[in-house]
């Protein structure tokens, strides 16, 4: 039950992370025509560079639950590599509860700033006059995701460590061996390394 | 109360808890001690706008620009073309690591990628050609830490972020100390070659024939770092233009080799979006946490304080330089940036220091900490690439006349000033 439920914030995460990075690519060649047609059209097309922020904040949001699944968050592992597993599991747990605590208040206050704007019908100050409500509720509801993400890894490793599970908790909120660490940066690329075959 | 504060931080730093967790804790506490928590309601409307801000968009898209790249399956051909120029130096294929890597940095802002990739290319050389382990694997990890001083790097674009300072002036000033720390890096394997003939491996033939036809191979590189430098440099787009008209580049590009396809492009935007999701969580806490300390008056209580010591300008500045080799060993290096720059910048500027120039000077530490043990990334990674095994120590051992070349740049640096800021002069001032 625990674990369908992990798994389906996984597949959800990724597939966030497919449509982020699709609308950043499709950010990308709008800017890039924006740049062509001012060179060589001496046409400049206005809110290319406007949209694509918006397109960054919100795909940005929605992409924190993905680095959360994945453990890539950055952490200072000097002192952790020397830990026994136990006190490793007990701060990985002590880590997301205060990345819970932190985005908590985050995303609560970026709500407010999404209502705010969708009460007072605030608009950009550009030409596209974006209605801020827009952008604001994509980007808004990616910290909101994030923050329902946290708070059940959270609660999965907390129920790891008092059943003595310490796999589980490594598993869902550790930090990644050296291994898994290439394998991230590199994926898709079939590199042979040793550190895959070992 | 800044020392009951310190420790705090420091507690949570060595329990390995998330850096953004602990700024955006950080800066909430201290909101809350000295201003009863009135800063902390702005947070919202705060990341808010700089989430947003259009300089930003060039870190996502360098990223993409990357991660493209990295599948656009070029690595292999370019290492082969750099091969045929350099090998004729003692040391051989040893240079063509540095090459490599200088020239992957250029499309490349990640130096584990460049490590990992030209690294897994390099690595069957060894064995085969009997090269001496410990410097082949030092000069790969020394290599890969190029990427975030060659431009396109996103390391400088954060510092320009957090310091006010020009991202395309930033650029223009890592070029020339970049070519110089890749040369360093070559005299270095010359010097250890040249002292233990045995270390460089068997000599390996080639002719201007093959030179000239493996050439093409380092167009693609080559012509992307035109595109994007270029371009900025040119006046015809911002940074962040640059970088879209780079994405589209590269796109071009692996539709060319064959690469691109649906299931290249999922895993390109799957690294994309992690390592910027890892990069923003922390730069938006660390400017939330710049923001808090500025209301409080930190920067001048530190401007005051280094006052009183009465440093002369290169004796802090050489004490900067120790801090951040000792801080180096044992902290990742992006959040080691993001958490000293807002602090010591100011400091920095107050002594009379350029702060593009102190840009490219942090940069060069930062590459030391990449390759300096017990925690380097580059280290970890390139131990990592070994198929056949070995100690952890081979890479570190490795690595040291690498940091030896660093130094020798930081020296550099200080001395000739020009070194980094010939290029921004001549083109914006």
């Amino acid at each position: 039950m625990l674990e369908g439920i992990y798994r389906a914030f996984g597949w959800i995460s990724r597939r966030a992370v497919w449509v982020g990075g699709a609308a950043l690519l499709a950010a990308a060649i709008m800017v890039t025509l924006d740049v062509l047609s001012r060179k060589f059209l001496n046409v400049t097309m206005s809110g290319a560079d406007e949209v694509s922020g918006y397109v960054f904040a919100a795909s940005t949001t929605w992409a924190y639950s993905y680095c959360l699944l994945n453990r890539a968050n950055i952490r200072i592992d000097a002192l952790y590599n020397f830990l026994p597993r136990w006190a490793c599991a007990v701060l990985d747990t002590v880590a997301v509860s205060l990345l819970l605590l932190y985005n908590g208040v985050l995303a609560y206050r970026a709500w407010g700033a999404f209502s705010e704007s969708w009460d007072r019908d605030s608009v950009s100050i550009t030409t596209l006059a974006t209605p801020q409500w827009i952008p604001q509720l994509a980007w808004a509801s990616g910290l909101i995701f994030f923050e329902v993400v946290l708070l059940f890894v959270f609660l999965y490793s907390m129920i790891g460590l008092l059943r003595g599970d310490l796999d589980l908790v490594r598993r869902v909120a550790g930090v990644p061996s050296v291994a898994e660490e290439i394998e991230a940066e590199t994926h898709g690329m079939n590199l042979q390394t040793g550190a895959r075959e070992g | 109360m800044v020392v009951g504060i310190l420790v705090v931080l420091m507690l949570m730093v060595v329990a390995a808890i998330p850096v953004a967790a602990i700024l955006g804790i950080l800066s909430f506490g201290l909101d809350s001690v000295y201003f009863g928590g009135r800063l902390t309601p702005a947070i919202g409307e705060f990341v808010w706008d700089k989430s947003k801000e259009f300089i930003l968009v060039a870190v996502p898209m360098f990223i993409l620009l990357g991660e493209i790249m990295l599948r656009a399956g070029i690595a292999q051909r370019m290492y082969n073309a750099v091969a045929q120029w350099l090998v004729w130096l003692p040391g051989g294929l040893m240079h063509a690591n540095i090459g490599s890597c200088a020239i992957f940095a250029a499309s490349s802002g990640s130096s584990v990628a460049t490590a990992a990739t030209v690294g897994t290319v390099a690595y069957p050389q060894i064995e085969r050609r009997a090269y001496n382990e410990r410097l082949f694997l030092g000069s790969l990890a020394a290599g890969g830490t190029l990427g975030i001083l060659i431009p396109p790097s996103i390391n400088l674009i954060l510092y320009g972020l957090l310091t006010d300072s020009s991202v395309p002036e930033l650029y223009l000033a890592g070029i020339i100390p970049g070519a110089i720390l890749s040369a360093l890096f070559m005299a270095a394997i010359v010097a250890a070659c040249l002292w233990r003939r045995e270390w460089g491996g068997a000599r390996i033939e080639t002719n201007w024939r093959d030179r000239i036809r493996t050439l093409p191979d380092l167009v693609p590189p080559i012509l992307l770092f035109v595109v994007v430098v270029g371009s900025i440099y040119a006046g015809l787009a911002t940074p962040t233009e640059a970088a879209s008209v780079g994405v589209c580049f590269a796109l071009l590009l692996s539709a060319w080799t064959g690469t691109l396809k649906l299931s290249m492009l999922r895993e390109a935007f799957e690294g994309t979006m992690r390592t910027t999701a890892m990069i923003m969580l922390i730069i938006l806490a660390a400017v939330f946490l710049n923001f808090v300390l500025g209301f409080i008056g930190v920067t001048q209580a530190m401007i005051n304080f280094m006052a009183e010591l009465g440093l002369t300008p290169l004796e802090f500045m050489i004490l900067l330089v120790v801090f951040y080799l000792i801080l180096g060993m044992f902290m990742e290096t992006l959040s080691m940036m993001l958490t000293t720059v807002p602090v010591i910048f100011p400091i920095v500027v107050q002594m009379g220091f350029d702060p593009v120039w102190f840009g490219v000077m942090i940069t060069v530490l930062m590459e030391t900490a990449l390759i300096t043990p017990p925690i380097g990334v580059n280290l970890y990674v390139v131990h990592g690439i070994r198929a056949r095994g070995g100690k952890f120590n081979d890479v570190a051992y490795g690595s040291l006349p690498f940091v030896v070349s660093m130094l020798v740049m930081v020296a550099l640096l200080i001395a000739y000033e020009d070194l980094a800021l010939y290029l921004p002069t001549l083109v914006y001032r």
